[in-house]
This record gives structure tokens, C-alpha cells and sequence, in this order.
């Protein structure tokens, strides 16, 4: 070595160190985050067992506060939102419960669901609304100044949660007198955020049960695979894709077919790995503490029609839109045209919960179009969907119709939305610019998008092992281990870490 | 019952496995012919040479490309007769290859230049600049880290980047005819910066904010740099005035003082003067074209002289 001298800059860094790990993240515990795989999942999993062998009430007790600290950690500023909303929600829950007549207990759900839909319209919409207001008013018209206003962050999801948990006490479906199993249903860390939405009824009765409170190997496997192939799927396939997303789609210009293809496929593939790696790692976090949650995708790139991809992709919103907003407009109860309108009403909505855009309302209308079209399909009585020609027709117009409506997901602007879409339909020329390498990303989240074992099925199949193969399992566990480290480490070269879906 | 526990202690074995077996595949990495960072590894082998073949106490510039085209370290031994040697190359090294580097050839006298990009100040980064530098031309500092520092650089490795580097590394991958180099004049300074490229890209982006583990390196870099018996001057970067502007806030620059004041490191020069218009750009926000270098460079020297910098002496003198 030239001039012969071995000193390290970071000469306190030889013992056991773990500063380096948490610096990239500061600020934030991301599932992906090395604070959150390292410090506080090993502790809550530790905390929550111990104490389970002394109490099961303390054990809920000490989630629940290890969830409220999970989500201290993101805002602390936010956390008085979401212990009030808790509250108020708790309460009208049990004031629900206790009404004297039908009539009291529609009048308390109609207060409670308005107070949370002005909540979240104030903290997600007053600036969209003003927004509009001034485009509308135009440069002649009064402006009005835009508000100071912070989202917080998973305010959509627990407020989701918690209006279905009091449609569900209005139903007699649920009833929650205890605060504290309250309180975990709604902050129970590994939903909080980003979803499953879940319904009481789908995760509270499993703390009721004594075996909650053991380690069972079993699931722990399980979970660890899970939460194993979501990590990875957020790190080695959605960050890379989003690298080539982010450089179509933040100086669109006017890309040619082959880099508005590339730019929106890598998008399309960010998105699902993204989002469904997020939902992996909820699942199997959960699977750990012995808690089974929905699953939330269902290989929704292998749908081959739009109700099809619809029942696979975000199955926890799609079915809470279904029950409490499409099925109460009068779902398909009222003939053909309340059918479609209803649809329509439902995805417009649906688009505009994901972001106050109206970029995002455009991708909800283009679903409800895209669903009218195939319910009218469907009503002609066409058989051709049935066989192998038909489905694979189905299928390529299926994932064209949702690459072309990502495109103003995705989109900053109705103008870059429109760039873009000339580029795919190849009015912008045909110019092969991206490498081959490039392609190779999209490639392999293509073949693992379509790939007939999604990490559900691996992840049950470990759960369910009983048969003794020792060569397969130690092999599977081994190539496990391999892709869980490899993900951990890829954390340090990671360029934007936050899952997208934390943004809704 | 047995199933479960099997598959656990196999995903514990391949967990180990894994960083291990990176680690001896990372041995294979030395010497590839990569065309993209062999500008960056030649550059810091050629200006050490120059570097290390003064034996006189000299002016080390050290930093990331602001220095390199920011400063003139044959224009500081002609105009004031002072030796020097430039050092400096991409700051996509990282502070921490950077302050690595430089204590390689500092000796008793030196007067270390730091000028780090404001990037540099913030949370660690990782450029594959800093990896392609330690896994291909300089393994030493690569075996002198942590463990822990070891698993997150391997890491840090991207699938393409192995792929690219084994295939190289096979003969899959042919480098280019010409590969493209730096142009060094005879003290370490890249001189191609004379023709007009006014492009403006960039350059690395930064939060403007002074990281955590910042003040600790620095401190470990002034310690280490006067247990040779040299010193440390920090400067600011060179930065295109609307750029620093639009980009450095006073928050920001009063961080970089106390940083500074507790790492016991001078800081000579204030960010304004280290401001320039767009006429002497080159093709960065950070780089200086010829002309601008020589006004950098007496800039340089003027605030060094103010501050009651010692300046190392020409041994003709």
C-alpha cells in the first residue's frame, strides 16, 4: 500500500458496533429499515413472548404500546391524531353497541363515519379542494392561500379500519368493550400504515386464543419466509424498477415507444413489488407474533380480466369498497345502469383515496370504465374467455388496459400523463434506447409476476411441512436464509427506501 | 414437529453463509479492467505517486471534484513557492475514502486543504464510485474496516454491479479501445477543463444537513493528520452562486462551523467566497473552468494567508 500506513477513519468502529446500520434511515422505521429488523422486532417479539408467559392481557398491552411507539417513531406530532381518533372512535363503537333503537344507532354511525370522513377530507383534501377552487377561479379570480397542512402518515388506512368496525357494530357483527384490544386492532404495527384494512372480526378473535401466546415454530417459519420474500421483493425487484421508473417519469419529455414501454412496465412492476412486498412483510410480521392476517394480492398480474385483477390486487381495499361504498350505493340491486353508475361512483372514489389528485381521480375512472366494459362483456354471454386463446387475450388486454391507466397513477401532471401516453402508443417515434441489462429487471419481475407460486402459497406450504424431507427443507430454509441476508444488505445501497404505498 | 426447527436453523445458515461467501468473491474482484471507474482508480494512483515523490512538506488538496478542478496546485508552487500536489478526484468516494486516501501521503508539515462537497456532510452515501474504488484498485482499505462496515459496502454491491464486474472479470466483457482518463498536469491538477462545456449537470445531491457521524470523522481525520505532524484546514466547496443560493442555508453553514470547532479542525474562507458566477462553470455546479481555477487558487492562498495558515515551505526557499 503506497506510503506504507494503515489507519482507519473509524478506528471506535471494531467492536460490536451497530451505529453504521442505523444511520441511512434516520427518522424513520421502516419495515425495510435496519432499526426496525434489527432493534425492534427482535424486542417487541422478545417483550410480547416474556410477557405472555406471565399475562396475556400484559402481552396485548405491551403490542399495543410497542405499536403506538412504531408509529411515534415515523410522527410524533401525528401520534395524539391517531390516540384520539382511537378514543372517539372506541366510544361511538360502544355507544353503537348500547343504542336503544335501530334509529339512535343509525343517527351514532352516520356522527362517527362523518367524523372521521371530515377528519381525513380535512388532513388528506382541504388542499386538493383549494387547489381546484383556484384553477377554476383563474388567474383573474381571488386566490386563496394554500393551508399548512401535514399528513399524517396511515391516516387513509386506520380510518378505513376503524369505519368499518363501526359499520360492523351497527350490524351486530362486532362488539369491543375492552380499550386495550381496541387499540390493538387499530395500531397493531405491522397494518398500521399501509394496510391489510383489516375487520375486527378477522384478527381480534386470535388474541383471544391461547396459543397466541405461544411461539409456535410452525408459524414462525412461516412468517420468516414471508416476511423474507416481501423484503426481497421490495428491495431486489420494486427500488430497481422505481430507479427506472423515476427517470421516465420525472422529465417525461417525449419518450419514444421502447422508453415510455420501459419507463411504464418498470413502474407497473415497482408498484405491485412495492406494495405486495409491503403486504408480505405485514403478513409474515404478523404470522411471528402468531397472528394471521387477509392476504392482500393474489398474483394480480396473471388476471385475465379487469374484475379478475380487481379480486386479486389490494383485496383489503377493493373488498372494504365493495361493503361499505358500492353495496350500500345499491351494488347491483337496482338494474344495469345503477350497476355501472354504482361502479363508477366506487372507483372514482377509490382513485381519489389513493391521493388528492386529479391525476389519481382519472386512474379511478379509467378502472370503473374498464370494470363497465367487462361487466357488458361478460353480460353478452361470450364464451371465447374460456379457452386458452381467449384467456391469453384476456390477460395481454387486461395488463395493457392497467399499464395504460399506471401511467397517470404514476403521472405529476395531466401533461406528463399525456407525453408519456403518445410515447406507448408510439407517436413520439421508435428509437431503441434503453440497454439490454435494463431490461432484464423487468424480465425477471415479469416471470415472477406470472410465476404460479406466489409467496402465500410458499410461505403455507412451510407453515404446513409435516412430512419430513430434511434435504428440501434444509435447502429451502437455506436459500431462505441467503435472500434474507442478501435483501438486509442491499439496505445500505438502497436509493429510496419508503414504500410508495405510505404516501396514501 | 422437527420440520420447522430444521428450516429456522438453515435460514440462520444461509444468513451467515451468505456475507462470507461475498467476501471471498470480492477477492476475485482486484484488478477487473472496468471502463467506468478506471478514470477514478487511475487518478488516485497517479496523484499519490505525485504526492508521495515530494518529499518536501507540501499543501495537500483534498476533496471531491470541486477541488480537483477547483484548485491549482501548480499554479499554488509557481505563483506562491509553496509545493503542493492536487489529490482530489470524485467525491462519490465518500468522506470517509477520501479522508483514507489522503492520510496515505500526508507527512510531517503538510498542510491538508479540505474542501468537501456540501454532500459530504450529510448521512453516508453509497456511490458505486466508493465501491468499484475498494473492491477493484484499493482492497487495503477495504480489509481495514469494520466487520460490520464490510457487510454493508458488500451490499452496497447491486447484482448488476457483480454481474458487470465477473463478467469483466471472465472476458465476457470487452473493455473499450480507448478508455478515457485524466488529463493531470505534473502536480495532480486535471487540466482539460480549458475548453468551454458549460452543461451544468448536477452534480450529487445533498439534504443540507451535517449527518450524525460527521463531526466523529473529522475528528478521526485531525487527529490522524497531527499524529503525522501536518495540520487541517477545512474550506468550503466551490459552488456556483445560484446554486448556493437556492441550495445552502445559513442552518446549514452554522452546522459545518460547529462541526468544525468540535472536531478541532480551522475553517478558512467563508462558503460566499467559495460562491462563483456561472461564467467560470465548467460543466458542474462544482467545477471550475481553467479560468475560474486560477482565480479559486489566489483566492485560496489569499484566505489561507489571512487565517495564519503556516504554510509549508519550498525547500529552495
Amino acid at each position: 500500500m503506497a506510503g506504507g500506513c494503515h489507519v482507519t477513519t473509524a478506528p471506535r468502529g471494531r467492536t460490536f458496533d451497530l451505529a453504521p446500520l442505523l444511520r441511512d434511515n434516520a427518522g424513520r422505521m421502516l419495515f425495510n429499515s435496519y432499526e426496525f429488523i434489527l432493534g425492534f422486532l427482535p424486542l417487541v417479539f422478545l417483550g410480547f413472548y416474556a410477557t405472555a408467559w406471565v399475562t396475556r392481557t400484559g402481552a396485548a398491552a405491551w403490542l399495543g404500546l410497542a405499536s403506538l411507539f412504531f408509529y411515534g417513531w415515523w410522527s410524533w406530532a401525528a401520534l395524539p391524531l391517531l390516540v384520539t381518533s382511537i378514543c372517539v372512535n372506541y366510544l361511538f363503537g360502544i355507544w353503537i353497541g348500547r343504542a336503544a333503537d335501530r334509529a339512535q344507532r343509525h343517527a351514532l354511525l352516520t356522527a362517527a363515519v362523518g367524523a372521521n370522513l371530515v377528519t381525513l377530507g380535512w388532513f388528506k383534501y382541504s388542499n386538493f379542494f383549494l387547489q381546484t377552487v383556484n384553477a377554476i377561479a383563474g388567474d383573474a379570480g381571488h386566490r386563496t392561500e394554500l393551508l399548512n397542512v401535514v399528513l399524517p402518515i396511515g391516516i387513509s388506512f386506520y380510518t378505513f379500519t376503524q369505519i368499518a368496525f363501526l359499520v360492523d357494530c351497527h350490524q351486530g357483527k362486532v362488539r369491543e368493550t375492552r380499550f386495550l384490544h381496541y387499540l390493538l386492532f387499530v395500531t397493531y404495527f405491522p397494518h398500521l400504515i399501509a394496510g391489510p384494512v383489516l375487520h375486527h372480526a378477522q384478527m381480534m378473535p386470535q388474541f383471544a386464543k391461547p396459543e397466541t401466546y405461544r411461539i409456535s415454530p410452525s408459524k414462525f417459519a412461516a412468517g420468516i419466509a414471508l416476511f423474507t420474500m416481501g423484503l426481497a421483493k421490495k428491495v431486489l425487484i420494486a427500488d430497481p424498477n422505481g430507479l427506472a421508473a423515476n427517470r421516465l417519469y420525472d422529465a417525461p419529455g417525449a419518450p419514444d415507444f421502447f422508453l415510455a414501454w420501459h419507463g411504464t412496465l418498470s413502474y407497473a412492476f415497482q408498484i405491485y413489488f412495492d406494495f405486495a412486498g409491503y403486504s408480505d412483510m405485514a403478513l409474515g410480521l404478523s404470522l411471528m407474533f402468531g397472528i394471521r392476517l387477509p392476504i392482500n394480492f393474489n398474483s394480480p398480474y396473471r388476471a385475465t380480466s379487469i374484475i379478475d385483477f380487481w379480486r386479486r390486487w389490494h383485496i383489503s381495499l377493493s373488498t372494504f369498497l365493495r361493503d361499505y361504498l358500492y353495496v350500500p350505493l345499491g351494488g347491483s340491486r337496482h338494474g344495469a345502469f345503477r350497476r355501472y353508475a354504482n361502479l363508477m361512483i366506487t372507483m372514482l372514489l377509490g382513485g381519489l383515496w389513493h391521493g388528492a389528485s386529479w391525476t389519481f381521480v382519472v386512474w379511478g375512472a379509467l378502472h370503473g370504465l374498464y370494470l363497465v366494459v367487462n361487466h357488458l362483456w361478460r353480460r353478452r354471454g361470450s364464451a371465447g374467455g374460456q379457452s386458452l386463446g381467449g384467456r391469453a387475450a384476456g390477460w395481454l388486454l387486461t395488463f395493457v388496459a392497467v399499464c395504460f391507466a399506471w401511467v397517470f397513477f404514476r403521472a405529476g401532471s395531466f401533461a406528463d400523463a399525456i407525453h408519456v401516453l403518445r410515447g406507448l402508443v408510439g407517436l413520439s417515434g421508435l428509437h431503441w434506447t434503453p440497454g439490454a441489462h435494463q431490461w432484464a429487471y423487468i424480465a425477471v419481475a415479469f416471470a415472477l409476476a406470472l410465476f404460479p407460486w406466489n409467496s402465500d402459497v410458499i410461505a403455507a406450504r412451510i407453515e404446513h411441512w409435516r412430512d419430513g424431507r430434511p434435504a428440501f427443507t434444509i435447502t429451502t430454509g437455506f436459500a431462505m436464509g441467503v435472500l434474507l441476508m442478501f435483501s438486509i444488505m442491499r439496505l445500505s445501497g438502497q436509493d429510496s427506501p419508503q414504500f410508495l404505498y405510505f404516501q396514501f | 414437529m422437527q420440520t420447522p426447527r430444521w428450516f429456522l436453523g438453515s435460514v440462520c445458515a444461509g444468513a451467515l453463509v451468505l456475507p462470507l461467501a461475498l467476501d471471498a468473491l470480492s477477492l476475485t474482484l482486484r484488478d477487473v479492467v472496468d471502463d467506468d471507474s478506471r478514470w477514478v482508480g487511475e487518478g488516485l494512483r497517479q496523484k499519490g505517486l505525485i504526492a508521495d515523490h515530494t518529499t518536501a512538506p507540501q499543501i495537500l488538496l483534498a476533496g471531491g471534484s470541486n477541488v480537483n478542478y477547483g484548485y491549482s496546485a501548480a499554479q499554488i508552487e509557481r505563483e506562491f513557492g509553496v509545493p503542493a500536489t492536487n489529490l482530489a478526484v470524485h467525491a462519490g468516494l465518500g468522506r470517509r475514502y477520501i479522508f483514507w486516501d489522503c492520510l496515505r501521503h500526508a507527512k510531517r508539515g503538510d498542510l491538508v486543504v479540505l474542501g468537501l462537497e456540501y454532500a459530504l456532510y450529510g448521512h453516508l452515501f453509497r456511490d458505486p464510485a466508493e465501491r468499484y474504488q475498494v473492491f477493484i484498485y484499493d482492497r487495503a482499505y477495504y480489509e481495514q474496516l469494520p466487520w460490520i462496515e464490510k457487510v454493508i459496502l458488500l451490499g452496497s454491491m447491486s447484482p448488476g454491479d457483480w454481474s458487470k464486474l465477473l463478467r469483466a472479470k471472465a472476458g465476457w466483457r470487452k473493455p473499450k479501445a480507448s478508455l478515457s482518463l485524466l488529463v493531470l498536469s505534473q502536480r495532480g491538477d486535471q487540466t482539460d477543463n480549458t475548453e468551454p462545456d458549460v452543461r451544468l449537470q448536477e452534480g450529487p445531491p445533498f439534504e443540507g444537513v451535517v449527518g450524525p457521524e460527521f463531526t466523529g470523522d473529522l475528528r478521526d481525520f485531525a487527529k490522524a493528520v497531527r499524529e503525522r505532524g501536518a495540520v487541517v484546514a477545512l474550506v468550503f466547496p466551490n459552488l456556483r452562486d445560484a446554486e448556493f443560493r437556492r441550495r445552502i442555508k445559513p442552518g446549514f453553514l452554522a452546522d459545518i462551523h460547529q462541526a468544525a470547532d468540535a472536531a478541532g479542525v480551522r475553517v478558512v474562507g467563508t462558503p460566499e467566497s467559495s460562491a462563483f458566477p456561472t461564467q467560470y462553470a465548467y460543466n458542474t455546479n462544482y467545477h471550475l473552468n481553467a479560468e475560474g481555477t486560477r482565480i479559486a487558487t489566489r483566492r485560496l492562498m489569499r484566505e489561507l494567508a489571512e487565517a495564519g495558515a503556516r504554510l509549508p515551505a519550498h525547500p529552495s526557499r
